[in-house]
């Protein structure tokens, strides 16, 4: 049994690594460190390579020249690890930094939370089975650790979301967004899939529309609040949003309303803000507005500020649609089309979730088509009319019964996102992956199965294949 | 228990499965089908090939790469290429890292000169092409009897390709009593695509451009068909013109109550009927609802069991519930002659896994007189010599359902009825996977589970090829061939 306090955690991506070494008692605070994913490769003078934690040959050993000029290597691309030695070393490092700091701070460490450290990796469908009976190999044997699991993304974000048994989650990073379906608390593997699209797709629509703008700034725009997805049904929600408000004393946030509202909380709290900051009017129904740059600068923007999302979000839906029904129990689809879970940063401009929401009910969703509905509601009232003697039971009604489809989706939903995780709603829910991560790490380390996660005793008998018999 | 970890690929005639053994869930499930791009590109695996017949040009063509008769690889050009894609897209191994093992069908085992050609070339593409470095063939049906911890067993595969009924007794195949119909899920496609061509010309006046291209034919099988067998195609629990008929007196009886008790409730006897009652289908192509009367829901299931329904030129021998019969019946007469013509294990072996009790049948083996199928000549059989009971009760006990067409609603009921209508003194028990994504890949999964047991223990009917002894042979064979390769 671990200690909470020693309890490490590492979500290695593309761009940044998240870290968190140790957990609280009570709360699931936001994660410590976020670092690039990045090292640096030179050769000694042997020849033989070697990786470097900063790009500067200074700090090195003397036997090192500044002649050589390290070469900057990102061991994971679109998720996937391309240089595992690079990232191994990547892994070490984090690992000895945080060993350092804590000893700095406290000489007595080794003997108290240093002592026993399990460590939580998050890891990526596309990892190989090589890679990961490596990356086992290296955790006991190289960074002498004593337990060690690894959690896919999926799961992780599956279980911030108070374990969801069947779900599909969608991860958009930069330049790749990863479909994830689940059945039953487990990742299917062999349905899961990569699209080569994310968040930078939208730069390149804006930079197309607003070419005066450099890429910084569109950067700075895409994450300013005046940028926004909007559809037909967000334009619908703020403007409800807006009436709602006026009628409350706006000083204070009604929590309990916001709850039994059934809204996304994030969506009214963003709907106060803009409220109190611009004279009433929402950004979505204003012409132009501005944001202020990194460099300081104010700059206006008009309509092109909702653009930019259409081919994202257009090719999440259909690999979504075409993803869900892969699987074949009709049941199952039907959970997982009402468990959407859409996690990575792009999710989080503002309108995006509910865009997506749209597309994928237009997509997908099972309803009769609106022409046959008004023929049907045309008919009934015409029998109505024409027939007196015979009692229609539609008489005195617009309204005919909806028709009901064997076929799924007939309904589409987002999973709720928790309630009770205050720090993590403040901020819009960002990496709730590892908020997952810190929850199975709690639940897994600090109890007596050990079957959950792999330990020093499996290891010593089934070595780096000791990874297949944890069963999640 | 063998800690050897293998690759295991299962192409089947629809899709193709592969991963480690060491896992318990296959790293890809794709079609074993690609599409050639009329700059000669092939396009493998499930999204990618949707993507791409979703972009709907001009000259590119779906190819299979397995028969649908045997359910063996006959493009094997194209196999090569497969495996090729799968080694590097979806396991990230090199092929020479790890021992390779494939499943093969059961019904390949009646024909001995096929089964060799078929070994040799996988042989061929495993050891000469990829470098492989051991190559272990397993036999479909015995692996998944032997993975339930199942000696005696019938296996039902209702796949796409058609139906077959595998027995087995005390863990060996019996050769005869393996029968295959060529009724099954790409047979109801293109009845499903028939029945809704009609609907819409009922509603619509307009007709479907019956001229498609094959990607068209792949994607619309990919996406709405296999949604609409999904939740519209049913199996009633008995013939459908019995239903109809049972139906049929139920109203007239309940009309000669309400007669005598109410009066003039006369003009709604259709509604009455449960299989008049209609159920909704939005096709998705059109965005237009069709509607189907049950009965025809389940007129298109009732196919697989009377195929002469759907043709006049179908054979109700080919049936689901004949089949069975029919194999019940060949491979117990079978088991009392003593002519040994088995493909397996001797019973010494399999006891490794589950032990023989007492008083069953010990020398069980197949008849090698009647090589051919044919359903007269079992007859033959059934009618000169005794049936063992025991062997049928051995059969009947252990019915395991397994295939994409078996997720059909009603099935695995009406097999049941089938079974106990021509064996009414036996008892039956069916297993089905529940987990219906678990019996998808059920195949893929009992490969696995096999080959963690001792090589004694994963049987006979599963042999093991070494690169070596390969290359030994083929340089006897030809003594031009150097072995430097």
């Amino acid at each position: 049994m671990a200690r909470l306090d020693s309890i490490f955690i590492v979500y290695p991506r593309s761009g940044t690594t998240i870290v968190q070494f140790g957990l609280q008692d009570e709360v699931f605070n936001l994660p410590a460190l976020e670092i690039p994913t990045v090292v640096y490769q030179g050769t000694d003078d042997e020849g033989n390579v070697q990786y470097r934690s900063s790009a500067s040959t200074s700090s090195s050993g003397a036997n090192d020249t500044d002649s050589k000029p390290l070469k900057e290597v990102r061991p994971i691309v679109d998720g996937e690890i391309v240089d595992l030695e690079a990232f191994l070393y990547f892994l070490k490092l984090i690992y000895i930094s945080i060993l350092a700091d804590k000893h700095k701070n406290d000489p007595d460490a080794f003997d108290r939370e240093l002592s026993n450290v399990p460590l939580l990796l998050i890891s990526h469908y596309k990892w190989s089975a090589q890679q990961i009976e490596k990356i086992n190999q290296h955790v006991f044997e190289i960074l002498k650790l004593n337990s060690f699991l690894m959690l896919p993304t999926s799961l992780a974000a599956t279980h911030a979301m108070a374990a969801l048994q069947n779900s599909i989650v969608i991860d958009i990073g930069k330049t790749h967004t990863d479909i994830l379906p689940i059945v039953d608390y487990s990742q299917l593997t062999h349905f899961s899939s990569t699209i080569p699209i994310g968040g930078n797709d939208i730069n390149t629509h804006l930079k197309s529309i607003l070419p005066s703008l450099s890429d910084d700034q569109i950067e700075d725009l895409k994450l300013s609040n005046i940028y926004e997805v909007l559809n037909a049904e967000a334009k619908k929600n703020y403007a409800d949003l807006h009436q709602a408000d006026e009628d409350e004393d706006d000083s204070a946030i009604d929590v309990a309303a916001i709850i039994t509202s059934g809204r996304d909380a994030r969506e009214i709290l963003e709907g106060e803000r803009k409220n109190k900051n611009e004279n009433s009017l929402p950004n979505s129904e204003l012409d132009k507005n501005s944001f202020v740059d990194r460099n300081g600068q104010l700059i206006s923007v008009g309509k092109q500020r909702f653009q930019g999302c259409e081919n994202l979000i257009k090719a999440i839906s259909k690999r979504v649609g075409y993803t869900i029904s892969m699987v074949q129990d009709i049941n199952k689809q039907k959970a997982m089309w009402e468990n959407i879970v859409i996690v990575g940063n792009t999710s989080l401009l503002t309108g995006f979730q509910d865009s997506l929401l749209t597309k994928l009910m237009d997509d997908n969703l099972v309803i009769e088509p609106q022409s046959e509905q008004d023929k049907r509601q045309q008919d009934a009232m015409d029998s109505a009319a024409t027939s007196s003697k015979k009692k229609s039971k539609y008489m005195g009604t617009n309204f005919v019964p909806t028709i009901e489809y064997q076929q799924v989706p007939t309904s589409i939903k987002l999973a709720k996102a928790p309630e009770y995780f205050p720090e993590w709603k403040k901020n819009k829910y960002a990496n709730i992956v590892f908020l997952g991560g810190m929850i199975v790490a709690r639940q897994v380390f600090t109890h007596s199965k050990v079957n959950f996660f792999i330990n020093r005793d499996n290891y010593n008998e089934n070595g780096p294949a000791s990874y297949w018999d944890i069963n999640l | 228990m063998d800690n050897t970890n293998y690759v295991v690929i299962h192409n089947g005639t629809a899709s193709t499965i592969a991963g480690f053994s060491c896992s318990e869930s296959p790293k890809c499930m794709i079609p074993s089908s690609y599409i050639q791009k009329a700059n000669g590109d092939i396009v493998f695996g499930t999204f990618e090939m949707l993507d791409e017949a979703a972009k709907n040009e001009d000259n590119d063509e779906v190819f299979t790469i397995m028969d649908s008769k045997f359910g063996v690889p006959y493009n094997w050009e194209a196999l090569e290429k497969q495996w090729r894609y799968i080694y590097e897209e979806h396991l990230k191994v090199s092929p020479d890292q790890l021992p390779l093992a494939i499943t093969v069908p059961s019904i390949l085992t009646k024909n001995v000169e096929l089964e060799t050609k078929i070994i040799e070339e996988y042989c061929k593409i495993a050891f000469l092409k990829l470098g492989i470095p051991s190559l272990r063939v397993v036999n479909e049906s015995l692996a998944i009897s032997l993975s339930l911890g199942k000696k005696n067993s019938l296996i039902i595969d209702l796949s796409g390709s058609g139906c077959s009924v595998t027995p087995i007794l005390d863990g060996i195949l019996i050769k005869n009593g393996i029968l295959k119909s060529k009724f099954g899920g790409d047979f109801l496609d293109f009845e499903v695509n028939k029945i809704i061509n009609e609907k819409i010309k009922e509603s619509d006046k307009e007709e479907m451009d019956e001229d498609k291209k094959s990607t068209e034919m792949w994607l619309e099988s990919q996406t709405w068909i296999k949604d609409f067998k999904r939740s519209m195609i049913q199996v009633s629990d008995r013939s459908l013109e019995e239903t109809e008929r049972i139906n049929k007196e139920q109203i007239e009886l309940q009309k000669k109550y309400s007669l005598s008790t109410v009066s003039g409730a006369g003009d709604v006897e259709m509604d009455l009927n449960p299989l008049s009652v209609k159920e909704h289908y939005l096709y998705k192509p059109k965005d237009m609802t069709l509607s189907f009367e049950l009965r025809e829901c389940y007129k298109l299931g009732e196919y697989l069991f009377q195929p002469k329904t759907a043709n006049e030129q179908f054979n109700n021998e080919d049936g689901i519930g004949e089949l069975i019969n029919r194999s019940i019946l060949t491979a117990t007469t079978a088991a009392t002659a003593s002519n040994n013509n088995s493909v397996g294990i001797q019973n010494s072996n399999i006891s490794m896994i589950t032990k023989t009790p007492s008083g069953s049948i010990l020398n069980s083996t197949a008849n090698s007189d009647s090589a051919n199928n044919d359903y007269t000549s079992s007859i033959d059989i059934m009618n000169s010599t005794s049936i063992s009971t025991e062997s049928v009760n051995n059969l009947v006990t252990n019915i395991i359902i397994k295939g994409s067409t078996s997720l059909i609603t009603g099935i695995e009921t009406r097999i049941i009825n089938e079974i106990s209508m021509k064996f009414p003194n036996h008892k039956i028990s069916v297993f089905a996977n529940q987990i219906l994504n678990d019996r998808i890949l059920q195949s893929w999964l009992s490969c696995s589970v096999i080959l963690k047991l001792s090589d004694i223990a994963i049987g006979m009917g599963n042999e093991l090829y070494c690169k070596e002894d390969y290359e030994k042979k083929l340089s006897l064979a030809n003594k031009n061939y150097s072995k430097s390769t």
